[in-house]
């Protein structure tokens, strides 16, 4: 019988970015899902990225990931979003083909020398002594493998809601994975339910578009992998339509019937993606919501009603949807639905996303309780890097909040009390202008060049942006502009100098760019990417350096690592809550420590205390990660 | 999490005595102190004092004796310098201040201890006491801390970090819900907003600088039934001590009190006189007023006629306080006249432990023995040092705070975009913060998707 090094539990966008980085690190890799045929289906909206999100996709794709190569193949709609701000916010975002997308991510797993893509259904996990050696399928066939990386999305013990129906479901149209949730449970896993929702799919043909705002792609679409020379696929527009008092006023009528008003779904759902029976319920004086539509494909007929979620009876969510402009006549081809699903805590979770109670058991994805194709992409990703590491013997992988929004993400995950999905937001990364979309190149790839998993090409081209960047700062930001030609460019835009000035110095005047100054200065073959980096570098200096500062700091109380034999229990001097806060998430360093709520800087010298008096008796600070 | 910048706090014990002693503690702090020093401290060799004046700029602050010790010989094992000056409030404040306006920061609970152990100052088996000591010492910082914020400066402070927090949720807003179909505010708005905190933290600045934190009194009851010479007390305590504020019984009142300074610190005597009279209708009333009074209070003289034996008044009162046990003082007035031995055995033996003392306030016999009393209490209920280090704290933060909301309000004029606007409101915020507790993203985000309609 064979065994596999990695086997993976599930083939959405966790378990793709799982089982291709093992692949890559050369590991014999299994992914065992439900139906090949639905690996990489985007069974939420047909969009890849948005704010926050698309950092994320910028960062796994520097780290030897697929999202981002996998949405520049099959994206429809580009748009960079918050182009009105500056860079450390700006997020890339596409529309996918839906189809498209599951084709060529089915594509990039196609790999046959090193990945097995295995179907069936797991039924339960073979744990020998507190170890994960293997999977059980329901038709009772074993499967063997040293790491197991589980990512089952909402499909664990999965019911779907429409109105008071409801049935066992992972998705509307794919059974729901039973006897998992059992078994773990069963290991000392602790449970928790979420709920999500979807909108309706309504046909294309039946909308009528000329009523509608047009939502136009950007005309030069700017590709999500450094490795993506260029988008080849042609653009389409989405729309924004609204909701009004009459639709409000339907869906109202629908309460009686609704799953979540009538106490039926038990799962709490997240706020920041809330149902149009939530919304107009929690917001009563606002007499318009926003709906985006969104196409699921050049030639696919549905179009997802971004904005509308809703679990409402059938007849209301067809009656309701009718009532908007420009949707007077269109015809439901799904309805929408709320999903509700198991997930674990991930406080059970190490940094490296392996299990507390299972060793070489990882978890990753929504069952983790996030929200978001990035984010579970990016945990797949971390927990296949992991995993591969430790069949390795080499050190974790771990990712500061410093350094990447994959490192807040799970920080934010295993470190917090989680009540609802967790999903990215900028405002969660506290060095925000440090981590921005367009560096993560900068930031990662040395990083995933040193794990293997950066192939040649993308290495070369990162190389070449870096000498650029280095050639910039040092050759050009000195050079001195010539007073005439900067007068006589700038005129009526800028204060006219009475001398020549350099390029660094002109630059802190906020009108002034350094493409022109180097337009100016007859210098070219920059590219503008690298113009970008250091132009921002010097206006935003001061900020830059304030977060840089915070950064240090914080990377230093990251370096103290918290010995793995303390036992915060017997600590008398800590507050009761930080002993059993501390107790219940075993934080690894002291910088981890100090960000569990109810921890007090107190607490934090009374710690401190403790992991000098470990260094002094000669104890070895070991990491608890791989115990 | 820095190990080696310069921290201060006053180290001497509270019972009033005529000198106080500052510790500082940290990298470069002999040149510091040098700065401020009217002899030269810089060559010095560490393991000597000096006698000199303490000076800002030209302004002599007091007359104090320098401690100077050398790395590695001192008690956290770092350059120290020790401070002693006058026993005084107001000094001990000045010259703490003094040090926090120029780089130096207020040593946290037990920081002392803890270099010491990081220095090796200490060995293992004092690890956990050092543990403690920071536990216990920050659990009584907290209190007081939470006490003096219990009240005005603790709602205007909520005020403040709420104004802001909701200023950030619309610029974090403004970020992260671009897509939404949601209104951005207008820079001018926030620039508004902005103005009017810095006008509420001047003001709290300003009131903080004429009335030096009025919330660390120590408030004296004086309780007992009418004509038992509360008020001749009261008087006697007056004439032989510093009154700050005198009021006279007016109608508008429901008590009579007088502020006096007795050993450095801040009382308010209160005659429960006023409680009674002015509710003379509705007796009821009056007892509940005397229970409220009698538990906000951190001492209560009870005052009894000793010339005499205990009356239903006398009782009632005894069951009012029979629970204060710890902040009691018992007076027997009138020794002048007669001790009634019936009430001195049955006090002794309803009060056991408490002290009591007989007095007469009319011939001020033994009046110094119930001064000497309620100063004993006072340092029992009281830990000045760290009266003055919360003050000195709050009146820093609040310093800090107005300059950084000064700059994000330059931030907002230059119209800087959202993302570094969060930064300035960020840091403004944090300040806030050390008083209140640590504001995190996730409030922020709680605060945006309870207020605005966030999800397509």
């Amino acid at each position: 019988m064979k065994k596999y090094d990695v086997i993976i539990i599930g083939g959405g966008h966790a378990g793709i970015e799982a089982a291709n980085i093992t692949a890559t690190m050369e590991l014999s890799t299994a992914l065992i899902t439900l139906d090949k045929s639905k690996i990489g289906l985007m069974s939420c909206n047909p969009a890849i990225g948005g704010l926050a999100k698309g950092q994320l996709v910028r960062e796994i794709d520097a780290l030897g990931g697929v999202m981002g190569k996998i949405i520049d193949q099959a994206g429809i709609h580009f748009k960079m979003l918050n182009t009105s701000k500056g860079p450390a916010v700006q997020s890339p975002r596409a529309q996918a083909d839906r189809s498209l997308y599951a084709r060529v991510a089915q594509k990039v797993l196609n790999r046959p020398d090193r990945l097995d893509i295995i179907e069936g259904m797991v039924s339960g996990l073979l744990i020998i002594s507190g170890r994960a050696e293997g999977v059980v399928l329901a038709e009772g066939q074993n499967i063997y493998g040293r790491a197991v990386i589980l990512t089952a999305g909402t499909f664990l013990n999965g019911i779907i809601h429409v109105g008071l129906n409801q049935l066992s479901a992972g998705r509307a149209g794919d059974l729901p994975a039973k006897g998992l949730s059992e078994t773990l449970a069963g290991n000392g896993f602790r449970l928790g339910r979420l709920k999500t929702g979807t909108p309706p799919r309504i046909h294309r043909d039946s909308i009528n578009y000329t009523v509608m705002e047009e939502q136009l792609p950007d005309e030069k679409p700017q590709p999500f992998s450094y490795s993506t020379y260029r988008i080849e696929q042609k653009q389409i527009s989405c729309f924004i339509t609204y909701t009004n008092e009459h639709t409000h006023a339907i869906l109202r009528q629908g309460f009686d019937a609704s799953p979540m008003f009538t106490g039926r779904i038990k799962g709490v759902g997240p706020r920041y993606c809330p149902s149009i029976e939530d919304k107009i319920d929690r917001f009563a004086d606002k007499n318009r919501h926003q709906l985006f539509l969104e196409p699921e494909g050049y030639f696919n007929k549905e179009v997802y009603v971004n904005g509308f979620s809703t679990s409402l009876p059938a007849h209301i969510q067809e009656r309701a949807i009718r009532t908007v402009k420009g949707l007077e006549q269109c015809k439901i081809v799904r309805l929408g639905y709320a999903v509700e699903y198991d997930f674990f805590p991930p406080d059970q979770l190490y940094a490296t996303l392996e299990t507390k109670p299972v060793a070489n058991l990882y978890f990753a994805g929504q069952i983790n309780g996030t929200s978001g194709y990035e984010e579970a992409a990016a945990q797949g990703l971390l927990a296949g890097i992991n995993a591969a590491l430790k069949l390795r013997d080499e050190p974790a992988f771990i990712l500061k909040r410093s350094e990447a929004y994959i490192g807040v993400l799970i920080d934010d995950l295993i470190n917090k009390i989680h009540e609802e999905p967790y999903r990215m937001f900028t405002s969660r990364a506290e060095f925000r202008l440090l981590l921005r979309q367009d560096n993560a190149d900068l930031r990662l790839m040395e990083k995933g060049r040193a794990l293997g998993v950066v192939d040649d090409r993308a290495y070369e081209k990162f190389q070449k942006r870096k000498a650029q960047i280095a050639s910039l700062k040092s050759k050009e930001l000195e050079k001195k502009v010539s007073m005439e030609e900067f007068n006589r460019f700038y005129e009526g835009k800028s204060t006219p100098i009475k001398q020549n000035h350099t390029v660094e110095k002109l630059l802190k005047r906020p009108e002034v760019s350094l493409k022109d100054l180097l337009h100016l200065l007859k210098r070219e073959g920059y590219e503008q990417s690298a113009i970008m980096d250091v132009e921002f570098g010097i206006k935003y200096k001061g900020y830059l350096d304030r977060q840089s500062a915070l950064m240090e700091k914080f990377v230093k109380t990251e370096s103290l690592l918290i010995p793995p034999e303390i036992d915060f229990k017997n600590i008398r001097a800590l507050s009761a809550e930080a002993r059993e806060k501390l107790d219940l998430l075993k934080p690894r360093s002291l910088g981890q420590a100090s960000r569990i709520s109810g921890v007090t800087p107190s607490d934090i010298s009374v710690l401190l205390v403790y992991i000098d008096k470990y260094k002094k008796m000669g104890v070895s600070r070991g990491t608890a990660a791989t115990e | 999490m820095d190990n080696n910048d310069i921290i201060i706090a006053p180290i001497s014990a509270t019972q009033g005595g005529s000198i106080n002693l500052i510790r500082l503690s940290g990298k470069g702090v002999i040149s510091k102190v040098n700065s401020f020093f009217s002899r030269d401290i810089l060559s010095s060799k560490g393991g000597r004092f000096y006698y000199g004046q303490l000076k800002n700029n030209d302004d002599i602050i007091d007359d104090v004796i320098v401690y100077i010790f050398k790395a590695p010989h001192s008690y956290t094992g770092e350059d120290v310098v020790e401070i002693s000056c006058h026993g005084n409030f107001f000094i001990t404040e000045e010259i703490i201040n003094l040090f926090l306006d120029h780089d130096c920061r207020l040593a946290d609970p037990g920081e002392f201890s803890k270099r010491a152990f990081l220095n090796s100052k200490m060995d293992l088996v004092q690890a956990e006491a050092v543990a403690d000591i920071i536990s216990a010492n920050s659990k009584r910082a907290v209190k007081n801390s939470i006490n003096q914020l219990h009240g005005y400066l603790s709602g205007e402070i909520n005020r403040l970090k709420r104004q802001l927090v909701d200023l950030a949720s619309l610029v974090e807003l403004e970020i992260d819900f671009s897509e939404e179909d949601i209104e951005i505010i207008p820079y001018d708005k926030i620039i508004d907003a902005l103005k009017d905190i810095l006008i509420q933290t001047e003001g709290l600045l300003v009131s903080y600088e004429t009335s030096k934190s009025i919330t660390d009194k120590i408030q004296v009851l004086l309780l007992g039934k009418p004509n038992v010479g509360k008020s001749s007390i009261m008087n006697g305590f007056i004439n032989k001590d510093r009154v700050i504020v005198s009021s006279t019984p007016g109608t508008t009142r429901d008590h009579i009190h007088e502020d006096i300074i007795l050993n450095d610190t801040f009382i308010r005597l209160i005659d429960s006189a006023g409680i009674r009279e002015q509710a003379r209708e509705i007796e009821k009333e009056g007892v509940q007023k005397s229970r409220v009074l009698a538990k906000e209070s951190d001492i209560i003289l009870f005052i009894l006629d000793g010339s005499q034996k205990l009356d239903q008044e006398d009782r009632r009162i005894i069951e009012l306080v029979e629970a204060l046990g710890n902040k009691l003082i018992l007076v027997l007035n009138k020794n002048d006249i007669t001790r009634n031995k019936e009430t001195y055995a049955e006090i002794n033996i309803k009060f056991p432990g408490i002290p009591v003392v007989d007095i007469s306030a009319k011939t001020k016999n033994n009046m110094d023995a119930l001064r000497k009393e309620l100063i004993k209490k006072i340092s029992l209920s009281t830990d000045q040092n760290i009266n003055i280090i919360t003050n000195a704290r709050h009146y820093h933060l609040l310093k800090n705070f107005k300059e950084q909301v000064t700059i994000t309000i330059k931030s907002a004029e230059q119209r800087m975009g959202p993302e570094y606007l969060a930064i300035d409101l960020r840091s403004a915020i944090d300040i806030l913060g050390t008083l209140t507790g640590a504001v995190t993203s996730d409030e922020i985000l709680n605060n945006i998707f309870s207020n605005f309609c966030i999800g397509k």
